[in-house]
């Protein structure tokens, strides 16, 4: 108990405000930051996982493994609980008691939103997702089953209330105009997002043709499309 | 204000937007607009056919005449236009059932009372689906954690103060027995009585 307690620190105590101060030519070692020593505990990595979730335009592969850690990690300390409780504990471990279940509550707080964020969006692409089998392959098994059974009955709505009263060669729900607009909403991975290099990365080419270099600590305001081979390979972060 | 019917429809939508409320199910518009989308089908297929040589008679020119191309144009894009119209605001009605079933964690029967009158018959049918398949999904996560608890906010402590506002009675919490009669304030676990704050028996007092 005692090395998750010690482990999951102030990181994510202030997990509202998650933009980064503005500070665009970042100097060595100004500010102490964990770039060279990362956590590895898995609540660490569930706030790094729920941090690109929600920064990300795109959908991310879902953390299962993670998940799964976490899960028995709650579902042991649950179990611990009630054990402690029924022997009749002291005062003292009353209160200790009182601080695991408080950091239950926040790690539980934390995996809810990072499953209510991507469902948010699985259920805004869903027609995009179903067609794609290379995002599908993001997605847990749960989440693929939730999204075909979402897509069903949305379209089904779509077609008793307008689609399905409209002449026969207007009922298409993914028609794509000529213009190259579709019907079916894609994520928009050209949206800005802000990114803080990990390591240096070398020049990125930006969608002018120039090219920027990313260095090591470095914050920059970027288009995703630009930094998202970087993202998945994990060399810069999401914040 | 616009006399355009299909205006009224993206109006009530920015609305019900700015205004997060679900407005009801504005069937005379959609009914006119579908009725409106058939009248211009029909004009335009009548105009593309008259445009069009009799079929034993080779084409002489590939394309028809440029004032059958503009009509048709012109048609096409009013209906494809009012589709549009019509299915952005069925897509903003379901994206708001959803989010109103998510805030009322997942509970329709607590849900259903309230937005009965402003839905149309598939809205009723879809919410109903919708519980159900986020329901097998929460299924998943059950033994260790409900996510159909609200995520609003991050939880700040163990403890809240809560005054109820409906009599509640006796609720056997993880701390014994408590008492809520109507009027009363009490320091409880928030997990312990997060059902009633949703359902509206206790609100908490800061």
């Amino acid at each position: 108990m005692a090395d998750w307690n010690a482990a999951s620190g102030p990181s994510w105590s202030n997990g509202q405000s998650h933009l980064p101060s503005p500070s665009p030519e970042p100097t060595e070692d100004t500010f102490p930051d964990d770039l060279d020593n990362e956590r590895t505990d898995p609540i660490s990595q569930l706030v790094k996982a729920w941090t690109i979730e929600r920064c990300s335009p795109d959908i991310m592969a879902f953390e299962g493994e993670l998940v799964g850690k976490i899960m028995g990690y709650l579902d042991a300390q649950a179990k611990l609980i009630g054990v402690l409780k029924v022997d009749g504990a002291s005062e003292e471990d009353h209160e200790k008691i009182g601080l695991v279940q408080m950091e239950m509550d926040r790690v539980g707080w934390l995996l809810r939103s990072y499953i209510a964020t991507r469902q948010e969006k699985l259920m805004r692409y869903t027609s995009y997702i179903n067609s794609t089998p290379a995002i599908q392959t993001r997605l847990s098994v749960a989440e693929q089953t939730l999204i075909e059974s979402y897509q069903q009955i949305f379209e089904e709505s779509l077609i008793r209330d307008v689609v399905g009263n409209l002449p026969e060669e207007l009922q298409a729900l993914d028609e794509v105009l000529p213009d190259g607009r579709s019907m079916v909403s894609q994520p928009d991975l050209d949206k800005a997002v802000f990114i803080r290099a990990k390591q240096d990365c070398g020049p990125v080419l930006m969608p002018d043709g120039s090219s920027l270099e990313i260095k090591k600590r470095g914050i920059h305001l970027i288009s995703y499309r630009v930094v998202e081979q970087l993202v998945l390979r994990g060399e810069v972060e999401l914040a | 204000m616009s006399t355009d019917p299909s205006q009224a429809l993206l109006l009530e939508c920015r609305r019900s937007t700015q205004t997060d409320t679900l407005f009801p199910y504005n069937a005379a518009v959609v009914t006119t607009l579908v009725r409106q989308i058939h009248t211009i089908h029909a004009h335009l297929v009548q105009s593309l056919r008259s445009a069009a040589p009799p079929s034993d008679e080779v084409m002489p020119t590939p394309t028809p005449p440029p004032a059958i191309m503009f009509t048709s144009t012109h048609h096409h894009l009013q209906i494809r236009r009012l589709k549009r119209v019509l299915l952005v605001y069925h897509a903003h009605r379901l994206h708001m059932l959803r989010a109103m079933l998510h805030r009322a964690h997942l509970s329709v029967t607590h849900l259903l009372p309230t937005i009965r009158p402003l839905l149309s018959p598939s809205e009723l049918t879809f919410i109903r689906s919708y519980a159900q398949i986020t329901m097998n999904y929460r299924a998943e996560f059950i033994d260790v954690l409900d996510i159909a608890a609200s995520v609003d906010e991050p939880p700040k402590g163990m403890w809240v103060n809560v005054r109820v506002v409906k009599e509640v009675g006796e609720v056997i919490t993880e701390g014994g027995v408590v008492d809520f009669r109507k009027g009363g304030r009490y320091l409880v676990r928030r997990g312990d009585v997060e059902m009633l704050l949703v359902q509206g028996y206790l609100e908490v007092v800061d």
